[in-house]
């Protein structure tokens, strides 16, 4: 019984898939409705990007609500770029010093954020303490963890990722500190790596090759 | 993270208002999700000075999230929702306006506004810092600046901004749920599972309640008054940080949306009638108001008119109730009826439909938007299939009255646009196209978030426009003259020419803000419309 069954199924999918190749081979329907007539009477160009707008849209009158409205909306864009919550960096100009410089608005004429004028829990204390005393924030960043102690790893695995990841928080500051930690490492194959070629002898170079092979062949 | 149109308006909106410094910060945070600040200095290759004075001026302006997980540090999170609120403010300065007007008016001065504006300008502030900076010039007035505020924070315009509030709110529920998984001790079953997050979430949803009703604390009893009754009185709490409630001005927006809408189907007074509903309704919208109610709220020098009525001169009382009952659709009882209706009118409890003009007004923008495209017939296709739901393409040719080849073109063209799309129904097991039918409907949510894309990209388009007027040369080298301090000052120094230039920059400038606003309004419609009702419990 189910020999038979399974013989129906293997019949069904054999059937299944001729109708498959028979549709294929006369020339279906396309899907969704469509006809080839349809496709072929479809333009090939391709459509303007700005196709022509008839008739052009044209603004409707405004009300004197509506222009209160926008004067508030652009007094605040207007009044933000005066305040101190417009970032600026000062770049040094190379161009002539003119009359007009003193009148004109410079980066430095832009009012900075006041620490007195922000509540210090609303804000990530890291980036806060950052911003505001970047001097004093350095010496506190170096963490003491250099060397991973390979006995202690397993109890404090934890522990080595955290300052694993404080460490390189620490490297995106300022480079200073973190080069001093990789010299250390690095110091010892530093001197011992680099043959600056006086001990080659450029004539021997078929004999050095001549030598390799000889030592190759020094495994047989 | 979001999508290409919403991060592209977010950044343009970052710029212009805080620089591109903090612009390039925000695209950042944008494009790849929730970073920390050191990925945020690598990826906006910036100095880190100027990308943390970025995230403080964003994070005093509510729009970035912070949290302090204890593997990653601290990670910033980007709230597109807040930064795209910023193109309403004007508007909540203009109802400000509006509710709270000036006391004295021989010399009009807004207290209500001023101190929206004001607290709008620096994300938020404490009381006392908002009463000395208003009353710098005029040190009486500081009282009747404290008067206002407190109008302002009993009436939930203004809001508590919390500790809790600056954290993302998927970071909280993460953490909400680790606790709660962690209080589960052996394996958990899905139910658990799920009684988990449901716990975690309910929790997040009392704090964020707790946390914004502080704002006023109890005055200190008067101990001379102990022999009189002891009323309770509440005066704002100095300490609190305060911030603009936004939900509370959208609704005033909602309810001008449908008093339009009431005006539109019907007549003026109609909308009259409307506007003094939902004012009777104000302070809690979930109650029923009675229908004497209403009346009282028009006042008796506007006419009711419009209506037909049998005796010559009918009370205000009776042309309400009739009113009422006209917008109720008493007069069609059928499914048809209460999908148009705008109350619920019952024995004498109005209740206004909030659930049913919203999705009128949506179905409409969709409706305008099909038309603008496809033109009447598309318009046809589309309400026929919101109607009857599902249906073949042949149907829809025969129901619509329209030919085959008319038909089939024109639903190409609105899937195209995703305002419809299909359902496929396969006759047989392998699921070959040809042998399947295709069912045309409209999904709601696909068609409303793409129309939503839409109109962010407009209202993006709109500030490109903007930034290329101001930056067209002329235009550049007359604003730049007039930044100067000299000028700043006497506005004279400007030749004739220059300030012709002016002159028309601020017309363009101004069109281009109203078109920018009546696009907006089209976001509030498809985006805010839902959850300004559902906000309405308290």
């Amino acid at each position: 019984m189910s020999g038979r069954g399974g013989g129906r199924g293997r019949g069904g999918g054999r059937g299944g898939f001729r109708g498959r190749g028979g549709a294929f081979g006369a020339a279906s329907m396309p899907p969704m409705g469509l006809t080839f007539a349809d496709i072929q009477a479809m333009s090939r160009e391709g459509d303007a990007l700005y196709p022509p707008l008839d008739p052009l849209p044209v603004l409707a009158d405004y009300s004197a609500h509506e222009k209160r409205i926008c004067d508030l909306q652009t007094g605040f864009a207007t009044r933000l770029r005066k305040s101190a919550y417009y970032v600026v960096e000062t770049l040094k100009s190379n161009d002539l010093e003119r009359y007009s410089d003193k009148y004109r608005q410079s980066p430095a004429s832009q009012p900075t954020l006041k620490r007195k004028d922000l509540h210090a829990p609303f804000f990530p204390t890291e980036i806060f303490e950052g911003y505001f005393n970047p001097k004093k924030r350095r010496k506190v960043e170096k963490k003491s963890t250099k060397r991973l102690n390979l006995d202690d790893l397993e109890e404090d695995a934890e522990d080595q990722e955290k300052s694993g990841d404080e460490r390189s928080d620490a490297g995106s500051q300022p480079v200073d500190s973190d080069y001093d930690v990789d010299e250390e490492y690095d110091n010892d194959y530093a001197e011992n790596y680099f043959d600056n070629g006086e001990g080659d002898d450029m004539d021997g170079l078929g004999d050095g090759g001549g030598g390799d092979d000889g030592g190759g062949g020094d495994y047989d | 993270m979001a999508d290409a149109d919403t991060s592209r308006l977010c950044v343009q909106i970052v710029r212009s208002h805080f620089g591109p410094l903090a612009a390039n910060a925000a695209s950042a945070l944008l494009t790849r999700g929730r970073l920390s600040l050191a990925q945020l200095i690598r990826y906006t290759m910036m100095k880190p000075r100027s990308v943390r004075a970025a995230i403080l001026v964003l994070v005093q302006h509510n729009i970035l999230w912070h949290s302090n997980a204890d593997e990653e540090g601290e990670m910033l999170e980007f709230n597109t929702l807040e930064c795209l609120m910023r193109l309403r403010f004007g508007r909540f300065v203009w109802q400000a306006e509006q509710l709270f007007g000036p006391s004295d008016t021989h010399d009009p001065v807004y207290q209500g506004a001023e101190i929206v504006q004001l607290i709008l300008d620096h994300g938020k502030l404490q009381p006392p810092d908002i009463i000395s900076r208003l009353s710098i010039y005029n040190p009486k007035s500081s009282s009747l600046y404290s008067q206002t505020l407190y109008k302002l924070v009993s009436g939930a315009y203004l809001k508590p901004s919390t500790l809790l509030s600056h954290n993302s709110p998927r970071d909280k529920r993460i953490k909400y749920e680790a606790e709660e998984k962690a209080k589960l001790t052996g394996f958990p079953t899905a139910k658990e599972l799920r009684e988990a997050m449901e716990t975690a979430e309910a929790r997040l949803k009392r704090e964020e309640q707790e946390a914004e009703s502080v704002g006023l604390k109890r005055k200190p009893k008067d101990h001379r008054s102990t022999k009189r009754k002891a009323i309770e009185e509440d005066m704002v709490d100095d300490v609190v940080y305060f911030r603009v409630n936004f939900d509370r001005f959208n609704t005033y927006i909602r309810n001008k949306l449908i008093e339009t809408a009431a005006g539109e189907r019907f007549n003026r007074s109609a909308a009259l009638v409307m506007r003094a509903t939902l004012k009777s309704t104000e302070a809690k919208q979930k109650n029923p108001t009675s229908t004497a109610a209403v009346a009282m709220l028009i006042s008796d020098d506007e006419n009711l008119s419009g209506l037909v009525t049998s005796t010559k001169k009918s009370s205000s009382a009776s042309l309400v109730k009739d009113y009422l009952g006209l917008m109720s659709a008493i007069d069609n009882p059928t499914p048809a009826g209460r999908a148009s209706s705008f109350i619920n009118l019952s024995n004498n409890k109005v209740y206004v439909e909030f659930g049913i003009i919203g999705s009128r007004l949506q179905r409409h923008v969709l409706e305008a938007v099909a038309r603008e495209r496809h033109g009447d017939d598309g318009v046809r296709i589309v309400r026929l299939l919101l109607d009857i739901g599902k249906m073949d393409e042949k149907q829809i040719a025969k129901v619509a009255m329209m030919p085959n080849n008319v038909v089939r073109p024109l639903l190409a063209a609105l899937s195209s646009d995703f305002l419809i799309s299909t359902q496929e129904v396969p006759r047989s097991a392998d699921r070959n196209p040809t042998r399947t039918f295709y069912l045309w409907h409209v999904d709601l949510h696909k068609a409303y978030s793409t129309l939503l894309g839409h109109l962010y990209k407009t209202i993006y388009n709109i500030g490109m426009r903007r930034q290329a007027e101001q930056e067209e040369p002329i235009v550049k080298a007359v604003l730049e003259k007039r930044e100067r301090t000299d000028v700043a000052q006497d506005e004279s120094l400007l030749s004739r020419m220059e300030r012709d230039v002016l002159k028309e920059w601020e017309t363009k400038q101004e069109k281009l803000t109203v078109l920018e606003m009546r696009v907006e309004e089209a976001v509030f419609i498809l985006r805010d419309l839902d959850t300004v009702g559902s906000n309405e419990d308290s």
